[in-house]
């Protein structure tokens, strides 16, 4: 293995900085800035220019935002200030542009597209050199609108009227009223000025003066800030992060294609307070604000609002999901405990990815390799067919372990599982996604995704490396309406799991595991005005889990479900009131499980908030925690440690049942976001954490229980077992105080910064296990980078620090089977960068990313593999 | 449209295309200059990779009766036990090993492949004594390298004919009557049973482990007796004690005797007595059973040690030099220490005690007490790995030769509670006498030395008081230790008293708060009597000079372990119920990790 030389790195990562504060320096004042920041600034100067009367101006800055960040309703804009200009081809142009995005107004922009072209048509007619005329032949009369155009203007006001009515929408019922009007006017030739020509009389003047033609009804301005930053995960709606009633943070897609990571749990660790653990090539173990572990549980990480989290472990991970960076939207984090409204598992913070929506008429293909066997293929292409918007994208990616576990040469050790014993991850995947508008309100959506992989990840207690190999899937299917929305899901992991390395005789934790969840959600969104405004929201869901897992008793159902509530008052727009209130019904729990959440948030300014809140969240045990029953392996080939889950813990030992873990969390957040070259966000929070599920010390059989059928041998696994391990609630409090600040900057155009810094510390009462929980790093300093050079260039860099550690892990041992061991890592530095370049109009783009720039051979968990460089060249080709 | 974008892809395409494979050329030739990625550092060093180990890979060979089978469920009963010694350091009576190293099972199916190799159920006599043979490969992973030197290893094991084995219990970690024992023997056709020493490397040197292979298991004798289940009888000793003076073996024997009158006393045969039922009750309660009504694997069988294995009967640990052979059963008594005592290495402390053979000098077979003799000296086991380090205690008062013979402890006996481990046990006999045969009054039907009494052909009384023999066969080292978890209410729901605390053997001090021995100023620690002059003289003490040029090795060895002891103060006075006095066991640990106080003095040569 050739490593980067270490003592060089350390001036490549200056000569990185240094290069792109150069272009910062030169070029900053022609560059193009953060794209989100840029298209706003462009929209909100266009959206002025055109209010106050300069429309070819505020039609180019549009113009601008749109190239810069492409949205329908820029579009719109654009359409509507080019019909005001009365340059009608434009108008119908970007109008016709808009309604390819298929948006829920699309039978409203058609009518407002016939109104134009009859206006076009009219003009046009009014351009035409008068023929030659016969005194004595009556002129005939000609309309603006035929017969044909005026029922369809009434049939669509129908409608319109229609939807008003089922959705209660006093805003359709204008629009339909106004609509009837103007075919009135039509039809009766009144009030309405009406083009009337008479052969024989002089035309009109050609170019009549604006507002001497009768107004076209063109709906209004689509004045929102369409690009100010939003968040969809924090109250289960589009709102802005200064609304939320949680900390959040949200990663672009610039965010991402600029960071180089192919593994989405990496691009986690940029977020402050995030724990963010590499534990193999393709295993990251995330936690936010304490509490992270090997298959970290107290997290939950959904797709699109599916959730992925691996109920029998436990955990995500993150390398079976059927996606690449490519396909991802954004990505928000949310901090803090959200059992509120996503239940069971959103513990410490919920990360919610966003993928690409189908529709967008793109097409890319991406390939990379790099050292570590590193192989990166992506392809998509989505589209739209009338009203059916599509989405497929496949990929492939493949690398080796950070360090091996063992050599070729060791003959005590044998390698039975994978044929490349380098292997931590090979996978193929598959995804795609369909949408279609049923109605305006209506929009019906289905989406797949397939994942054939191979991963490497770490186990839990004394178990370590290990291999899984098999397929992933996921079907979901739902609507969305303006009452709400209704949604089913199927997720399924079949793999077959080992050791890599097993000591030689055999792999005693070979097993087979299938997993199947069904869900099915259902919520009720309204917005309405008693007293105050509020946005309700009421829903409850189903899930049903199977598992059939050699490490488990038995294969195993369960069923769930769920009701949830939450209410925004508003009031006065400044201040914002958000009750949430959910029970989560759990089969092996005696009752419901409450979660509330309170918050306040008060916005002082239109671009600050100050945000307090009060909430509770928990984790209920996962299957492995409920029902494994494995004799794991010790030293002595002959002795075995039985793992035994809460379930047969209880009925073979009487030992008590799990409670669910909780945490009482209050936050006080402010957020700053007036500035148009910075945003800042303080937060800081208390957690009351107990009840954490723990493996307990080995407990000896006894002479009993040998007597009595426990214990004994294991003909399975040749071995005796000498004790249990069983979960159990730790009866340690932990209180937690921490806080995080974080910034980003944009000073000049181009260049884009964040910093954060994170602060976190436990107070431990009751422990019998440990003296202390340092496993969180006191203190976590994040610092990134990213330019974007108007001649195609982009440089991202990122550096991340966390302060020292102790972990408390098991280790198998001679004597007792299991012990628990206290692991001390210190300090540690991660910088990951990448250079890119973008050519041929930005078809082509060229890309090199570097992971841990400076070959720091650093450990991110006392079991985790060294990590070491990893390059990866790309080589990409968009298709427009 | 579709032409532009096909255009712009070519255009794009031919400038792209260099620099892209120009990219990807460089990656691909990085990537296969990179080859493997490092291994790990070892777990040991901090890493992630398993440190090396030695791996056994062999073959069993069973040679006994064919299985029994749960044929409800398809099954074949029992298993391969195969355990793990250090070769320097085995089991008593060759060694002082207490529990083995490793342990590896093979399930009975991968033996016996097929129902067919079933016992019949109701099998007859004949049917029984088929012998069948059969073999299995075997991998014996994850084995402990030696540590700065290279390490021998050997193999004892036996074939678990009715499962009742569990290697973490005292009670249940050896073989029982029917088991099949044997070993990696250096020579199955000797006379003499001899462990084959397995080599391994020292870890140092064997970073990629290391596999020793063709290592032949065999099993093919049957254990011919249970485990020696019994309760003690017996009074305190004297920490004072000396060794009787007299020449007079008998004599010797009965005074040492009478200094703490010692039985081993079997368990009734008849079930319904109320300690046999009581202890079969326990025994049921822990799984397990014992036949204590067969007269032929329920006696104690009084048969010649030779540990060394030289063929001839080896001379009592402590009694050799008075002319005692050894005999079994061994019976060996070690101080429970307190946990502050064992964190902080407060060594170990036996005694051996001896059969007292002498009264009957040709009686072999015994039911169901046995009389054992407790000589007033000790062992302190100063390093478990080295023989060199069994240093003698002896109390002052004895002749100057015990001194001087060897390096010694000159102290009193440690006081306090002393458990007891009883080897025993017969494996490949066959069973004589005991009434099998029937006769007639000539006798003519009765072998093996047996005689026709009352129509049966039995083992006369004066060698055995059952009537019957195991003839030949090999010890088979079955042990039984007091207390053990039949005495113990947090393992079974009713305990047996005698099988508990109760029973602990006492050494206790008649004067437990006076001077002990050398370094504590005790009388008779500087001089002592010396037959050859008639008189009192100094005491020459060795000190490791016996080993001449490795004196200061021995010492080091030896002394090493314990040396941070020295200058730790004796233990005040104490006593056990009953108000027999002791001297105190350390109770807590300083923060220098020392007990804060000492039971015993350590080894003068070793704190001088």
């Amino acid at each position: 293995m050739r490593h980067l030389p270490k003592r060089r790195a350390p001036s490549r990562a200056r000569t990185t900085l240094l290069l792109g504060l150069l272009f910062a320096a030169l070029g900053g004042s022609v560059a193009q800035a953060d794209v989100r920041t840029e298209a706003r600034r462009h929209f909100r100067h266009g959206m002025q220019l055109i209010q106050d009367g300069s429309l070819d101006e505020g039609i180019a800055e549009l113009q601008v935002a749109y190239e810069t960040l492409p949205h329908p309703n820029v579009l719109y804009n654009i359409a509507r200030a080019y019909a005001d200009a009365q340059q009608y081809e434009n108008a119908l142009e970007y109008f016709e542009r808009y309604l390819a995005s298929d948006p829920p107004d699309r039978e409203e922009v058609q009518d407002i597209i016939r109104a134009v072209e009859a206006r076009v048509e009219t003009t046009q007619q009014t351009e035409t050199p008068p023929p030659a005329v016969t005194p004595e032949v009556a002129p005939p009369i000609e309309a603006l609108a035929t017969a044909e155009e005026i029922a369809a203007l009434e049939e669509s006001a129908n409608q319109i009227e229609t939807l008003a009515e089922a959705t209660q929408s006093d805003s359709l019922r204008e629009r339909a009223t106004r609509l009837r009007e103007v075919a009135r006017t039509l039809r009766e030739g009144g009030s309405t000025p009406v083009q009337v020509t008479q052969v024989g009389e002089a035309p009109p003047d050609t170019t009549p003066e604006i507002g001497e033609e009768p107004a076209l009804e063109l709906g209004a301005e689509r004045e929102e800030d369409i690009y100010e930053e939003q968040v969809v995960s924090a109250s289960r709606f589009a709102q802005s992060p200064l609304d939320a009633p949680n900390a959040t943070t949200n990663i672009t897609r610039q965010d991402i294609r600029l960071s180089g990571h192919t593994n989405l749990g990496e691009l986690i660790r940029r977020v402050p307070g995030a724990d963010v653990m590499t534990l193999t090539p393709a295993d990251v173990s995330i936690s936010f604000r304490g509490f992270n572990q090997r298959l970290s549980p107290r997290t939950l990480v959904l797709i699109d609002g599916r959730s992925v989290y691996i109920d029998p472990l436990g955990a995500t991970l993150w390398s079976i999901l059927p996606f690449n960076p490519e396909d991802v939207e954004r990505i928000e984090v949310v901090r803090g405990p959200a059992s509120a409204l996503y239940g069971a598992d959103a513990f410490s913070g919920i990360i919610n990815i966003i993928t690409r929506a189908p529709g967008e008429p793109r097409t890319d293909v991406v390939l990379g390799g790099g050292n570590g066997g590193r192989i990166h293929g992506h392809v998509s292409t989505s589209g739209r067919v009338d009203r059916l918007g599509y989405r497929v994208a496949a990929g492939y990616n493949r690398q080796d372990r950070f360090t091996r576990e063992v050599d070729d040469d060791r003959v005590d050790h044998t390698f039975t599982f994978p044929r490349d014993r380098n292997l931590a991850l090979e996978g193929v995947h598959l995804n795609g996604g369909l949408r279609y508008r049923l109605t305006p309100e209506v929009e019906a959506y289905a989406q797949a995704g397939f994942n054939q992989n191979t991963q490497n990840f770490q186990g839990t207690g004394p178990l370590r490396d290990f291999l899984a190999s098999g397929p992933t899937s996921h079907a979901m299917a739902g609507l969305t309406t303006s009452w709400g929305s209704l949604r089913m899901f199927w997720n399924r992991v079949a793999s077959v799991v080992g050791l890599p390395a097993p000591a030689r005789g055999g792999d005693a934790l070979h097993a087979r595991f299938e997993w199947n969840t069904y869900d099915i959600e259902g919520e009720l969104a309204r917005e309405f005005h008693f007293l105050v405004d509020h946005n309700l929201h009421l829903g409850a869901s189903y899930r049903r889990k199977q598992i059939d897992w050699d490490y488990l008793d038995q294969e195993r159902f369960e069923n769930h479900g769920a009701v949830f509530f939450q209410d925004t008052l508003s009031i006065f727009d400044k201040l914002h009131i958000v009750g949430s209130f959910r029970l989560d019904f759990h089969p092996l729990l005696d009752g419901p499980v409450f979660s509330p959440r309170g918050a306040v948030v008060v916005r002082p300014t239109e671009g600050q908030s100050i945000r307090a809140s009060v909430g509770t969240a928990f984790r209920t045990q996962t299957f492995l925690e409920s029902y494994i029953n494995l004799n794991n392996p010790t030293p002595l080939a002959g002795v075995g440690v039985t793992a035994l889950g809460s379930e047969p813990a209880a009925n073979l030992l009487d030992a008590p049942r799990l409670k669910p873990e909780s945490i009482l969390s209050a936050e006080f957040g402010y957020r700053f976001a007036e500035s148009e070259y910075f945003d800042a966000e303080l937060s800081a929070y208390y957690n009351h954490v107990t009840d954490l599920v723990i493996l307990s010390q080995v407990s000896p059989f006894t002479l009993g229980d040998f007597g009595a059928g426990r214990g004994g041998y294991d003909p399975g696994t040749a071995s005796y077992d000498l004790g249990t391990i069983t979960f159990s609630n730790d009866p340690a409090e932990f209180d937690v105080v921490g806080g995080e600040i974080a910034t980003r900057i944009y000073p000049v155009t181009g260049l884009d910064i964040y910093a954060n810094y994170a602060f976190n510390k436990t107070f431990l009462t009751n422990s019998q296990l440990r003296s202390s929980e340092e496993r969180t790093s006191r203190h976590k300093f994040n610092l990134g980078v990213q330019y974007r050079a108007p001649f195609g260039l982009d440089i991202g860099v990122d550096f991340h620090w966390a302060g020292a550690q102790v972990w408390l892990e098991q280790e198998f041992d001679a004597i007792e089977g299991v012990r628990f061991t206290e692991f001390e890592l210190p300090a540690n530095y991660l910088i990951n960068a990448r250079i890119g370049t973008r050519i041929a109009n930005d078809r082509v783009e060229l890309g090199l990313s570097v992971f841990n720039l400076t070959n720091n051979k650093i450990r991110q968990h006392p079991y985790a593999q060294r990590l070491s460089t990893r390059v990866l060249a790309t080589v990409g080709y968009h298709f427009q | 449209m579709k032409q532009h974008s096909s255009n712009t892809f070519i255009r794009a395409s031919l400038r792209v295309a260099p620099l892209a494979a120009s990219l990807l050329g460089l990656v691909l030739a990085g990537a296969a200059g990179c080859g493997d990625p490092d291994t790990d550092d070892f777990r040991s060093m901090g890493g992630t990779s398993p440190d090396p180990t030695g791996v056994i890979e062999g073959t069993v060979l069973y040679a006994g009766p064919r299985p029994q089978c749960d044929r409800e469920e398809g099954r074949v009963i029992g298993r391969v036990v195969l355990t793990l010694f250090n070769h320097a350091n085995p089991p008593a009576p060759e060694g002082g090993a207490t529990s083995a190293l490793n342990l590896l099972t093979v399930p009975g199916s991968l033996l016996f492949t097929s129902l067919d190799d079933c016992m019949p159920e109701d099998p007859t006599p004949e049917e029984r004594r088929v012998v069948v043979t059969r073999s299995t490969e075997f991998t014996w992973p994850e084995l402990p390298l030696g540590v700065g030197g290279p390490v021998q290893y050997q193999i004892r094991g036996f074939y678990d004919y009715d499962e009742d084995f569990n290697p973490f219990f005292s009670v249940s970690n050896l073989p029982t009557a029917g088991d099949i024992a044997g070993g990696a023997i250096l020579d199955p056709t000797a006379p003499i049973t001899r462990f084959l020493p397995i080599d391994f490397g020292a870890i140092e040197e064997r970073p990629d482990g290391e596999l020793v292979g063709g290592i032949s298991v065999t099993l093919g004798l049957p254990v011919s007796t249970e485990r020696p289940i019994f309760q003690i009888e017996t009074t305190p000793l004297s920490s004072e004690g000396t060794l009787p003076t007299t020449t007079d073996t008998v004599e010797a024997e009965r005074q040492l005797f009478e200094g703490a009158p010692t039985r081993l006393v079997l368990y009734d045969r008849n079930p319904d007595d109320p300690q046999t039922a009581a202890l079969l009750t326990a025994m049921g309660q822990g799984g397990l059973s014992v036949d204590t009504a067969n007269p032929f694997s329920y006696a104690w069988y009084v048969r010649e040690v030779d540990a060394n294995r030289d063929g001839a009967q080896d001379p009592h640990p402590i009694l050799g030099a008075q002319g005692i052979g050894w005999l079994t059963p061994i019976m060996l008594m070690e101080r429970i220490r307190s946990e502050a005592e064992t964190v902080t290495g407060v060594p170990r402390i036996l005694l051996i005690p001896s059969v007292r053979v002498t009264t009957t000098l040709l009686q072999r077979v015994w039911y169901p007490d046995i009389e054992m003799v407790i000589p007033p000296v000790a062992v302190m086991l100063t390093n478990g790995a080295d023989d060199r380090c069994q240093i003698p205690v002896i109390p002052p008062g004895n002749p100057t030769v015990f001194y001087e013979s060897s390096t010694v402890s000159c102290q009193e006996l440690p006081a306090g509670l002393y458990g007891i481990n009883v080897l025993h046990g017969v494996a490949g006999g066959a069973p004589v006498g005991g009434g099998l045969v029937a006769c007639t009054d000539m006798g003519m039907e009765c072998t093996g030395g047996t005689t026709c009494l009352d129509g049966r052909c039995q083992v006369p009384a004066a060698l055995s008081s059952t009537g019957g023999d195991l003839a030949g066969g090999t010890f088979s080292g079955q042990a039984w230790t007091v207390p053990n978890p039949l005495g113990d209410p947090s393992q079974i729901d009713d305990p047996v008293a005698e099988q508990g605390n109760a029973s602990l053997f006492v050494v206790q001090d008649p004067n437990p708060g006076g001077p002990v021995g050398r370094t504590d100023g005790r009388s008779g620690c500087d001089q002592a009597p010396d037959p050859a002059i008639m008189g009192i003289r100094d005491i020459e003490f060795r000190d490791f000079s016996e080993y001449g040029e490795e004196a200061e090795a021995a010492r080091a060895s030896c002394c090493g372990p314990v040396q941070h002891l020295c200058g730790v103060p004796l233990c005040p006075e104490a006593s056990l119920e009953g108000g027999l006095g002791i001297r105190g066991s350390a109770t807590t640990v300083t923060d220098d990790g020392l007990p804060n106080c000492l039971p015993f003095l350590i080894p003068a040569p070793c704190c001088s």
